[in-house]
């Protein structure tokens, strides 16, 4: 059966109820994940439970998702297709493969856990920044280039003062809140511990020509 | 080859219509480090090959790899074909205005155009993986002639650097022995100087950004190929794997993902990316895992010689028979045997070979390898007995 596209094989085939209707509706993926239908209403249990408990995944996609209509936007849960390169999350899961740097940022909360548990619990990235990242990362605010020469103990100390905000912030369903706090914490735990001040001055005015001509 | 752009001017390479990119800062400056492009792909011996190093009775090569990509641009399997081909020439460029240290040359093969021969020998010279000859993707894009290249460090070998694979750059450097820290100095030094050209793609939480998510973070796989033929006799290789396993690295055969562990050669890996810094990888494998590995087989070793001398001397001289005798030889045989010479060598049980003919015989029996030296295409049971007739008489000349 083709899609409404007339081009290609429908693949999802849903019935929803439209103002008392129903209505049948057979789309292939491209469609569906345009219009904003979940293509994936089936997340495995294991994965619920445990974006449950980590707290990352903050609304939990259900199966009523379905029966969203096509004119509104996507609740909270479905993953929309990464705006960058119209890669769908269900692709990804098929093919392991992203499609572009934005749908680390696109799939972030449902990619969080699956990297975390591929990496051995790892969830932050430590060690080697690209050199434009650190210089960047030293002009976001005043306190970057204090936090940067800060040692390991002090960001450690840093870094569970956020994360205890962060905890008080979800249990309040303060997701604004949590969001700011969750990535400060990145911020820190990127920070690189082992570089003396002169080394991080130094490479801050190696790359700040670079970065004023592509400003 | 001769770059068509004028040399000593800037190039801007220009936003792409539609999309917003953010692309902003690729500004490559001719310098006149001119690549050579195009075969013929060397045949001699190879770095991971010499036999020398650090603990180089049991470990045979180090190799790291460092996976990047671009910002603003699609990871190459989603990429489309004009997209690949952008890259590629960004990447290209770039590579060319790399400083690199005298006596070295700078090989490009576009690997659209090139010989199959050329590819296969890439691929057994361990200078780019049979995924990237092939050019297909692991979601099905891509083909043969989907725009990729490798750069390849002459004339030793040590460094190569793989554009359009499942990433935009795969740098690899490998050194004989055990010898991480170098490899990954060597990786350093190119890293740096690729991103003095193009931004990365980064996530403060993520790290460097990767086509599949199981490579982020440092983007980092640090190996080492050890040859365990001693703990295979005692019956004591599974301790290794299961403590190699325990420690979330991953134990693979002589030629790679999904090879078989023929000659007892393994190569291990690590698997996490994200989580633990360069530093914290490198000592622990380098420092802690291998060196205990090595003492392991060491000990093996050790033991067969005082202890069951008749059992390792029968095993080795039975080896060496084969390979002396042998009319027709697979690959996996041969592969075995010459493990097993090479413990005979090395314990010094087996007196006329040479180690470096078993290490160049591990690279000339490949297919690819036997087809050049030879001159024409090989079915597979004229390899059979080219393989053979190789074996032999490059160990009876030993003996001479």
């Amino acid at each position: 059966m083709l899609c409404e596209c007339q081009q290609r094989q429908a693949t999802i085939h849903e019935v929803i109820l439209q103002h008392g209707k129903k209505v049948e509706r057979h789309l292939c993926e491209q469609c569906a994940s345009q219009q904003g239908v979940s293509t994936d209403p089936h997340m495995p249990i294991s994965q619920l439970i445990s974006n449950y408990i980590s707290g990352k995944n903050l609304s939990i996609p259900t199966v009523s998702d379905k029966e969203t209509p096509k004119s509104q936007s996507p609740k909270p849960g479905s993953t929309p297709p990464c705006p960058t390169c119209s890669m769908t999350y269900s692709k990804f899961k098929d093919t392991g493969l992203l499609g572009c740097p934005s749908c680390y940022s696109s799939f972030q909360k449902r990619l969080s856990p699956l990297i975390a548990r591929a990496h051995d619990g790892g969830e932050q990235h430590i060690g080697k920044v690209p050199r434009r990242a650190l210089a960047s990362l030293g002009r976001a605010d005043g306190a970057g280039i204090e936090s940067l020469i800060g040692g390991a103990s002090e960001r450690e100390q840093r870094l569970g003062q956020v994360r205890d905000k962060l905890n008080h912030a979800v249990a309040h369903e303060d997701y604004e809140r949590a969001a700011m706090l969750r990535d400060e914490m990145t911020r820190l735990a990127s920070l690189p511990t082992s570089y003396s001040t002169a080394q991080i001055e130094s490479r801050l005015g190696a790359t700040s020509p670079a970065l004023e001509e592509s400003s | 080859m001769q770059s068509n752009e004028p040399s000593g001017q800037a190039q801007e390479f220009p936003e792409r219509s539609g999309k917003k990119r953010s692309v902003p800062h690729i500004n490559i400056q001719e310098q006149g480090h001119r690549m050579t492009v195009g075969g013929p792909v060397q045949t001699g011996t190879t770095e991971w090959l010499k036999g020398t190093g650090e603990m180089c009775d049991v470990v045979m090569s180090s190799r790291a790899r460092a996976a990047r990509n671009l910002a603003g641009f699609p990871f190459p399997p989603a990429a489309s074909s004009a997209d690949r081909s952008q890259i590629m020439e960004i990447c290209r460029r770039c590579i060319e205005s790399l400083q690199h240290e005298k006596g070295t040359t700078v090989r490009w093969f576009d690997l659209r155009n090139s010989e199959p021969i050329d590819r296969r020998l890439l691929v057994e010279r361990q200078l780019m993986s049979r995924q990237h000859a092939r050019g297909r993707y692991s979601n099905g894009e891509g083909g043969p002639d989907s725009p990729r290249g490798l750069a390849v460090l002459e004339p030793h070998e040590r460094v190569s650097i793989l554009v359009n694979e499942e990433d935009h750059l795969r740098v690899q450097a490998i050194r004989a022995g055990l010898a991480l820290q170098d490899c990954l100095d060597e990786i350093n030094r190119f890293d740096d100087g690729i991103e003095e050209v193009v931004e990365y793609a980064f996530h403060p939480q993520f790290g460097y950004l990767t086509a599949c998510p199981t490579n982020v973070g440092t983007g980092l796989r640090l190996s080492v190929m050890v040859h365990l033929p001693a703990l295979k006799i005692t019956g004591e290789l599974e301790k290794v794997r299961n403590a190699a396993g325990d420690m979330g690295l991953a134990v693979r055969g002589l030629y790679g993902e999904g090879s078989q562990a023929a000659g007892e050669f393994y190569q291990i890996s690590n698997q996490v990316t994200l989580g633990r810094s360069d530093e914290m990888l490198l000592r622990e494998i380098e420092r802690e895992v291998v060196p205990s590995i090595v003492r392991y087989e060491q000990h093996a070793r050790a033991q067969l010689i005082t202890e069951n001398r008749p059992l390792l001397e029968d095993k080795v001289f039975r080896s060496l028979g084969i390979l002396r005798g042998a009319r027709l030889l697979k690959p996996d045989e041969a592969l075995e045997h010459l493990g097993l010479v090479r413990l005979g060598v090395i314990s010094k049980v087996i007196q006329d070979v040479s180690l470096v003919s078993i290490h160049e015989l591990l690279l000339l029996i490949q297919p690819g390898h036997m087809q050049q030296i030879l001159g024409k295409e090989l079915s597979q049971s004229e390899r059979r007995i080219a393989r053979a007739t190789l074996v032999r008489e490059r160990l009876s000349l030993d003996s001479k």
